[in-house]
């Protein structure tokens, strides 16, 4: 039951971390910007459309998003919501998370792959990229955070604070929530990653991916996102804030730390512009670094 | 036991028989095929029963040697390496079957399939032999029966090379594993291995004989950077000889190295750090070239050293967990080891299956010259797609599950060991967590590619779907990749006694072991319904879809108007920038012809992938050698009377250092 609810409020707030992002991005930038709600219209208005295909494509193209959307799903009923345990917590779920979201990635290349275009394969080849640097610091962050608490499930990682001593444990957790930051931009296509707003194919990783995609196909991968930006968010809100016992407040208290996440998103827009490609590694090899660097604090406040 | 010799008898009657047959050679195939299934069959049930713990057996065979007596023995750890070898090498057969046939009408089809199932027969003998020089006589026929397997088309000089090279590499490991027996005779004063197990814990020389086991075996399961043969012999043979030596034969070293682990005494936590090294290096290293190749079957042995590589970093871990007296990692390391082993015998066998029929219906295997395969062979493109998935450790199918033991031992056990060992721990899983990242690149860009978008080579391409045999073979193969995904409760069971065996002294191994099991029982679960999940998005956006304008039209070329298949993404380009990454571990060779002047004329640009241990280490070794040997040459130029006195002079020396007593000859 709990898990449905969990589902529900996936579904129901994801696209509105999207909306505060753009909102805020439109304030810095001067202007009102787009209703909060606009990206639920967005989305209806694409699952409402009739679909194009590429005389290229295969199966795939059909088949990959409702897979990317399943698993992106799937992966964040392991992030605790209100209650400090998931609803399908177990020990070892934390990898399936990862796991999870390759698996996204992986049909996600797949559907950019099938349509046969030099540009699209631009993108695959450069989130398999990100990927492959995205994924240790992510490792490396969630081990520390393991080792600190000594449980191997995401909801457990999350509620222990206490059992290492306060000083070794809020230096893990600032440090571990660094370089989160920096894997949730990766991840979710943000600034100084990629610019979610380019207009320019060259120059975009994830919009260029699904270029070929249309309608409701095109709906589930941009839900996807959404659902990726929200339950990431959840996850560095609780390893700044660990969540506590009770229902209600820390429920309120998540979601404002979801909400000022998907903020700090747009002021991060705002105030960056795209790094060079080449220089990408070095945003996310330094995230491994912090990651890297948490890990041996929680080894020696063991 | 008695079933299981019958079962050696039938593979022995398809490598004669067939032989026998060669004048009729329809006939032969079809025996030798027959002889291969009624092998499997005979065999699984005492292989199974066996790998569950039914009580050990060992019976001496009726032929006395100069060293000993045969002897032959089924312990769980034999049963559940055997049962991989029955169901592939029965799998591959069946693919290779139509091949073979094809080729009828020159006399190797014919000899081929006598070697295969001379080769299964003999990796059996490996896995029962209980006595040093039967164990040897078993390894031997494997690297010899393989070798005629690798030059099937010995009218090419690449394969004749590929040949030669693996056939030295065999040998070269032979030959430690050798010395490593006989070292280990001296000691126990007998060639059997429970003679070896029984003589203790060796003192002196645990490194010495470690070393030697790694080299020995670590050559045939190619471990980097022993691994310098498998890129090359692995494509040069037929694809269900491939699929046989990636999938089954290479875990023959991994069998290997845990046999001898169990004669050499309770481990130090040194042996864990080199075989967590040596994981690493390897699973890092082969994706990483992995993904520098262009040539698809190459690709996919350069994955295989991934693979081993990750089992070695489990056994790593284990051996840790062992010598510190942690019974939870020792029980995950061995378990995520051996269910690799299992899970690797799927997927790659099934991969290099889906391989071998593309370049057969192709002709071809360069990646940059692939594409758009999905059309005309829908039901090999699927298969292939479900291997790269299940390769690249991805729910819901099996490879997820035996790295996910892995990464429970890495976290969960290893924080519990002293402050280094348990750093090393957390660092495996990072290596783990970069292999599979890579391995997401590496796959995603193969089955990419190869199968989707338009062909990229000038030339037509005519593929046709493959054979019935072979789709069955792998249709049956990607059923166990998606069976052991969502149930791996049972194939955790199926590895407990096998774990047992290989953690003496630590009897609270099981129950972490049993809990695990649980555990990954939810796994499989939640496997399912994140399956029937994207089916029910699947049918939704169907559902969503009729009754309105679907229509199909060309890719959009971003205003472009005449895209043309060439300009398509390539093999290389979708590797480069992560090659850019790795640039120091990958060395190129490029050469160019710049774009130059105001009215440009040729240009090009071709890079190759130079794998340092092959142009570094074994090269510049095998190049010396015959300068070096040179120099001993007078020795040889005496006459007679000298040479004689060579003799007298060893044997003395021999004497000497019998009666003084050698330090390792105890």
């Amino acid at each position: 039951m709990s898990a449905l609810a969990q589902l529900g409020l996936l579904l129901a707030l994801a696209p509105l971390t999207q909306g505060v992002a753009q909102r805020v991005k439109s304030w810095m930038a001067g202007r009102r910007g787009p209703a909060l709600l606009q990206p639920y219209r967005d989305l209806l208005r694409l699952f409402r459309k009739g679909a194009v295909y590429s005389t290229t494509a295969t199966w795939i193209s059909q088949m990959a998003p409702p897979v990317i959307m399943a698993a992106t799903l799937g992966a964040f009923l392991f992030v605790p919501l209100g209650a400090p345990r998931a609803p399908l917590a177990f020990p070892g779920d934390l990898v399936l998370f990862a796991y999870l979201l390759a698996l996204a990635r992986f049909a996600l290349i797949a559907l950019a792959m099938d349509a046969g275009s030099s540009f699209e394969g631009m993108g695959a080849s450069r989130e398999a990229w990100i990927a492959a640097m995205a994924e240790p610091a992510l490792f490396l962050a969630l081990g520390a955070l393991a080792v600190m608490s000594g449980e191997i499930s995401l909801s457990g990682l999350l509620a222990s604070g206490s059992g290492a001593s306060l000083y070794g444990a809020g230096l893990t957790r600032a440090l571990v929530a660094v370089a989160l930051w920096l894997v949730l931009l990766a991840e979710t296509s943000r600034m100084p990653v990629d610019d979610p707003a380019t207009h320019l194919e060259l120059t975009m990783v994830h919009e260029v991916m699904i270029l070929d995609v249309s309608g409701p196909d095109l709906a589930l991968c941009e839900y996807a996102n959404a659902v990726k930006l929200y339950g990431l968010s959840l996850l560095l809100s609780q390893v700044v804030v660990p969540p506590g016992a009770g229902w209600g407040a820390h429920l309120l208290a998540q979601l404002a730390g979801v909400g000022a996440c998907a903020a700090l998103v747009g002021v991060t827009e705002s105030l960056t512009a795209r790094v060079a490609m080449r220089r990408v590694p070095q945003l996310l090899i330094g995230a491994s670094v912090l990651a890297g660097v948490a890990l041996v604090a929680a080894l020696g406040a063991r | 036991m008695n079933l299981f010799l019958a079962a050696l008898a039938c593979l022995a009657a398809g490598t004669v028989l067939p032989a026998l047959l060669y004048t009729r050679p329809r006939t032969a195939l079809a025996v030798a095929l027959a002889c291969a299934w009624g092998g499997a069959l005979l065999g699984l049930p005492p292989a199974v029963a066996a790998m569950l713990g039914a009580p050990a057996l060992q019976v001496p065979v009726g032929w006395t040697t100069p060293l000993g007596v045969f002897t032959m023995g089924l312990d769980p750890l034999s049963g559940f390496f055997l049962v991989p070898v029955l169901v592939v090498t029965a799998l591959a057969a069946l693919a290779g079957h139509h091949r073979l046939t094809s080729d009828i009408g020159s006399r190797r089809a014919v000899m081929a399939a006598c070697f295969f199932n001379a080769l299964t027969a003999s990796m059996a003998l490996v896995l029962v032999a209980r006595d040093a020089v039967f164990f040897l006589v078993g390894w031997e026929l494997m690297s010899l029966t393989s070798y005629f397997l690798v030059t099937y088309e010995d009218d090419s000089a690449e394969v004749q090379r590929a040949g030669f090279v693996y056939l030295v590499a065999a040998h070269v490991g032979a030959a430690f594993l050798l010395v490593f027996f006989t070292l280990l005779a001296g000691r126990a004063g007998s060639f059997l291995f429970d003679a070896f197990a029984a003589a203790g814990p060796s003192v002196r020389e645990p490194l010495l004989l470690l070393s030697l086991a790694l080299l020995g075996f670590g050559t045939k399961a190619g471990i980097a950077p022993l691994h310098v043969w498998l890129p090359r012999a692995h494509p040069a043979a037929p694809g269900h000889v491939s699929a046989v030596m990636s999938g089954i034969m290479i875990k023959m070293g991994i069998y290997g190295l845990l046999r001898a682990l169990s004669f050499l005494g309770p481990p130090s936590p040194g042996w864990g750090y080199v075989f967590l090294a040596l994981g690493a290096v390897s699973a890092i290293g082969g994706v990483v070239f992995a993904l520098a190749q262009q040539d698809l079957k190459r690709m996919l042995a350069y994955s295989s050293v991934e693979n081993v590589g990750i089992v070695c970093l489990a056994i790593g871990a284990a051996l840790l967990g062992r010598a510190y007296g942690n019974a939870a990692l020792a029980a995950l390391g061995f378990a995520g080891a051996l269910l690799h082993v299992w899970n690797h015998a799927a997927f790659k066998s099934l991969l290099f299956l889906a391989a071998g029929e593309t370049v057969h219906a192709t002709g071809e295997r360069d990646l940059n010259k692939l594409g758009g395969l999905m059309r005309p062979m829908p039901w090999t493109g699927a298969l292939f797609l479900a291997g790269s998935v299940a390769i690249c450790g991805l729910p819901p199918f099996n490879g997820f599950v035996s790295e996910w033991l892995m990464y429970w031992g890495f976290f969960a056990a290893g924080p519990a060991l002293p402050g280094q060992p348990a750093a090393v721990c957390l660092g495996a899983a990072v290596a783990l967590a970069m292999v599979g990242a890579l391995a997401v690149a590496c796959f995603g860009r193969a089955f990419g590619v190869a199968f989707l978008g338009h062909p990229r080579s000038r030339t037509p391409l005519h593929p046709h779907e493959a054979d019935a045999g072979s789709r069955a073979a792998m249709l049956a193969l990607g059923a166990a990749c998606a069976a052991l995904g969502a149930f791996p409760a049972p194939a955790l069971r199926a590895c407990r006694a096998a774990v047992e065996g290989l953690t003496p002294g630590l009897p609270s191994a099981l129950p972490v072991l049993d809990a695990a099991g649980t555990t990954a029982a939810r796994v499989g679960v939640f496997a399912l319904a994140l399956v029937c999940a994207a089916a029910a998005l699947f049918v939704m956006r169907d559902l969503l879809l009729r009754g309105r304008a679907v229509s199909r039209g060309p890719t959009w070329g971003c205003g472009y108007e005449r895209p043309a298949p060439r300009m398509q993404y390539s093999g290389s380009s979708f590797v480069q920038p992560l090659l850019e990454l790795f640039r120091d571990v990958v060395p190129r060779r490029v050469s160019r012809e710049p774009v130059e002047g105001l009215f440009p004329g040729r240009a090009s640009l071709t890079s190759h992938p130079v794998d340092p241990a092959e142009h570094r280490l074994f090269r510049p070794a095998f190049t010396s050698l015959p300068e070096l040997l040179a120099r001993f040459r007078w020795m040889q130029r005496v006459p007679v009377q000298a040479q004689l006195l060579y003799i007298l002079v060893g044997l003395i020396a021999l004497l000497a250092l019998g009666l003084g007593g050698v330090p390792w000859a105890r």
